[in-house]
């Protein structure tokens, strides 16, 4: 319900595409190619181009970011771009998986195929990639394509607090901004502000604003959410709504910040952050004390103490909403209240506590939360965890031990709270709700009880497969803030590496558009290797002419040609594979997981990981990473500075 | 350089997908070529210029994606604006159900800020299942304006914007007369810092 992200998506990447930049004024950046052609979603198409290419940047290194989309139904689509220095052209991959490193990762990988000349590996791995079954989270991905070759990466796991390094995103944002500054811009997140983040990159604006949301965790941003906002855009930040947008420095200039009216502007490239409110001053003293101690503390750099400083302090304000869960009887639902929510706070805790109330990131949050008990879910995510180890330490009294147990016993005993007890399950946890909040001692043995009824009400159904405590959502649960959590930057290949920075350059004068013009017209006739290494109509992929997007409907003579050939053929290649996928569509992916999970278990993973070290060691080239290690001085990776060196010259 | 307007007013539409928002911005706006961004980024506005009273105002009407995934929209959605336009379709029920929700909200949270209820499609009466009455009678227990209106056949579109203007431009005045009663001393402060957002909110 909270969550911007797609529930089960069907495929690990939605879409591949080559876009040219902009030429001048008149020529706005358009598709090359993408894959697979059958791709069709006109509204992403036409904006991609532009997403892709927001405004002007500093090209001289590799350069990786991520632009977002957001639907009708306000759910998220991620679109990964790679600029690499000298090349006209970006490549970008939409997906509906927040899963930053590695798709990155996968970028260079094909980035270095099309250096390559490798037009038919291309293909292959884009083919494979995107039939490729989504992986565990948290497990590693093999992508296998052509003779024997694999791209191998890393998918985060979304339980898990996002850590530094591995996380890039939250890295580049606690590189670049002092932890008062992030502190200040989780306040005003936490007030719902209007809030622009500046940056001459666009790396780093994608990396922060994906960053910051990702600290509000275990709530998520329910506003106007642009990471890198598109120069003809600029109108939306007088949108009188909260926001959180992505800004160029050089665009933000341009724009009457009179118009634009009260908002919280983070400067990233200078730490600095100008607002007219006082939001963190506005934070429980006791509160915004732990949070800085926390910060502060020298190991707390690393792994996921920064992450984790936020989130106790989420614990502090919010961790206890469980006593104000109520049972209503008239429709034997669990309902929130929010007089009980306040009164259960210390004194000096109720002020910022009530405002709390009006925030829709926490309106969204405790939906989502009720939604799962009322559906006889427990939930166990790390944002749960914390709260009982700090009720623990006494931050939440007697009653949070209580729920503890509760919840424990609920995990040992029961474990098995099925979607079809549903309606029978009700009173059952309204005695739970119910001794809980009266903080009654007998909890524990009365939800043993409980949960032993249960369990024999299960046996009489004859319920199959008893499913342990929920983590959330289907399978993206606390995604919320999508946690990704790692993927080496450097790619791995399995071919050389490439010889030259530079594919695309050419003698002084060089019309990109002229020669992608020559090759379109080679289209047809053969399958030769092109010196532009375009994917082959016959797989999958597909060439557009400029501004092809635009006149979907009205397509030209061209395209109409290759539009029918390509779909035909791909029919026919991709024919049963494609039945097959609509139907995993279907398939309740909970249950696919258990499939993940055993599969990834034994044999896979097993010969994943030997391929990966097989590879690993081979090569490492210019991923954005060596950006920010150069950055930090830190020389970890000699390839990764070299590879740095490489695009500086 | 002079502006083209005497006043900017930021208003927002809200109510279920489907109900005909962006047909009444369309249908409302000066220019309809300024595309359609709310499939991509989730939020959209249209900007209308209109003479009232003798004074050119600037409407920029705001419109934001998947509204009805909020069980209540909380107040900090609408904090920046000049007035919210409150839009079921009278040939849907569960639309005027929520869209009472929203409005009991907004008046716990949100005293100031300027209301008006829009049923639209009001151009078939056989599928017409929210009557006027009802709405009428739910409409002054809020003590809000009620306008059924037809995106489509354009009836009433012009009529409802014209009035929400109005009421904004009353407001202003209201706040400005306030202001110069009051003189100094609320001058003095409003220049301190952290106040005048809250002020400005609703």
């Amino acid at each position: 319900m909270g969550s911007r992200l797609r529930e089960n998506p069907a495929r690990l990447l939605e879409c591949w595409c080559e876009v040219v930049g902009p030429q001048g004024k008149d020529r706005p950046p358009w598709i090359l190619q993408k894959f697979p052609n059958s791709y069709n979603d006109k509204e992403i198409l036409k904006s991609v181009p532009q997403f892709a290419f927001p405004c002007t940047f500093d090209r001289s290194t590799v350069q990786h970011f991520s632009f977002v989309l957001t639907s009708l139904d306000s759910k998220w689509t991620y679109g990964y771009c790679r600029h690499a220095p000298g090349q006209e052209t970006a490549i970008i991959i939409l997906s509906h998986l927040p899963w930053h490193q590695t798709f990155y990762k996968l970028l260079n990988h094909l980035s270095e195929l099309m250096s390559n000349d490798l037009t038919s590996d291309l293909t292959a791995c884009l083919q494979s990639a995107y039939k490729s079954p989504i992986p565990h989270p948290g497990s590693d991905i093999t992508i296998p394509y052509g003779n024997n070759k694999f791209f191998v990466g890393h998918c985060p796991d979304h339980r898990k607090l996002p850590t530094i390094p591995e996380n890039r995103n939250l890295s580049e944002y606690y590189n670049a901004v002092d932890a008062n500054n992030m502190a200040t811009i989780f306040a005003s997140m936490l007030h719902e502000r209007r809030i622009i983040v500046v940056s001459k990159r666009v790396s780093r604006l994608s990396a922060c604003v994906q960053a910051a949301n990702a600290l509000i965790y275990p709530m998520q941003w329910q506003h106007i959410f642009i990471p890198v906002l598109p120069q003809h855009l600029t109108d939306y930040l007088l949108a009188p709504m909260p926001f959180l947008i992505g800004v160029s420095t050089a665009l933000l200039s341009k724009v009457q910040m009179e118009d634009v009216g009260e908002a919280v502007i983070l400067d990233a490239d200078n730490n600095s952050v100008r607002t007219p409110f006082s939001d963190l001053q506005a934070l429980p003293e006791e509160v915004l004390q732990s949070l800085r101690r926390n910060l502060k503390a020298a190991n707390n750099t690393l792994g996921d103490g920064v992450a984790r400083a936020f989130l106790r302090a989420l614990v502090q304000l919010i961790g206890n909403y469980k006593e104000a869960l109520q049972f209503r009887d008239q429709d034997k639902k669990i309902t929130f209240s929010k007089e009980k929510f306040v009164t259960s706070r210390p004194a000096h805790y109720q002020p910022f506590v009530e405002k709390m109330l009006d925030l829709q990131i926490f309106q969204q949050f405790i939906e989502e939360r009720l939604e799962r008990l009322n559906g006889g879910r427990q939930t166990s995510d790390e944002f749960e965890l914390e709260a009982s180890v700090y009720s623990e330490k006494g931050g939440g009294g007697k009653v949070k031990q209580q729920y503890k147990q509760f919840v424990t016993s609920v995990r040992k005993e029961g474990g098995a709270i099925v979607k079809t007890m549903k309606s029978k399950t009700n009173p059952a946890v309204k005695s739970a709700v119910k001794t809980v909040t009266k903080g009654g001692k007998q909890v524990k043995e009365r939800s043993r009880q409980t949960y032993k009824d249960l369990r024999g009400r299960l046996k009489d159904l004859q319920v199959p497969q008893a499913r342990g405590e929920d983590t959330g959502e289907p399978w993206m649960n606390g995604e919320g803030p999508k946690k990704p959590q790692s993927a080496p930057s450097s790619p791995t290949h399995s071919t050389r590496r490439r010889p030259r920075t530079t594919n695309f350059e050419g003698p002084p004068g060089f019309s990109a558009r002229a020669t992608y013009k020559r090759a379109s017209h080679n289209l047809r006739d053969d399958s030769r290797p092109r010196k532009y290494d375009l994917i082959e109509s016959g797989n999958g992929g597909g060439l557009m002419s400029p501004g092809s997007t635009d006149s979907l409907s009205t397509p030209s003579p061209q395209s109409i040609d290759l539009m029918g050939e390509m779909e035909e053929i791909i029919r026919a290649k991709l024919g049963q594979d494609g039945e097959q996928d609509d139907d995993d569509d279907d398939e309740d992916f909970d249950d696919e997981d258990e499939d993940d999970e055993s599969r990834h278990s034994s044999s896979s993973q097993s010969s994943h990981s030997s391929v990966r070290n097989s590879l690993g060691s081979e090569s490492a080239t210019g991923s954005t990473n060596t950006v920010m290690a150069a950055q930090r001085g830190e020389a970890d990776s000699p390839t990764a500075l070299q590879a740095s060196h490489k695009y500086a010259t | 350089m002079t502006r083209e307007y005497d006043h900017l007013f930021k208003l927002l539409i809200i109510g279920d997908s489907g109900v005909g928002k962006s047909s009444l911005l369309l249908r409302f706006a000066d220019n309809t070529f300024t595309g359609n961004y709310i499939t991509t980024i989730g939020v959209d506005f249209k900007i209308r210029t209109l003479e009232v009273d003798g004074e050119r105002v600037k409407l920029q009407i705001w419109d934001t994606a998947g509204q009805e995934r909020f069980r209540t929209i909380t107040s900090t959605y609408y904090r920046g604006t000049h007035g919210v336009i409150v839009v079921y379709d009278v040939t849907n029920g569960e639309s005027f159900a929520n869209v009472k929700r929203w409005l009991h909200e907004i008046e716990q949270n949100c005293e100031v800020v300027n209301r008006i209820l829009v049923g639209n499609k009001n151009d078939c009466p056989d599928r017409k299942v929210v009557l006027y009455e009802d709405a009428k009678r739910f409409a002054d227990q809020m003590n809000i304006k009620l306008f059924e209106t037809s995106a489509k056949d354009n009836i009433n579109v012009e009529e409802m914007f014209t009035v929400m203007t109005k009421m904004v431009l009353q407001t202003k005045k209201e706040q400005r007369d306030r202001q110069t009663a009051t003189s100094d001393p609320v001058r003095l402060h409003n220049t301190k810092k952290g106040k005048g957002g809250k002020q400005k909110c609703c």
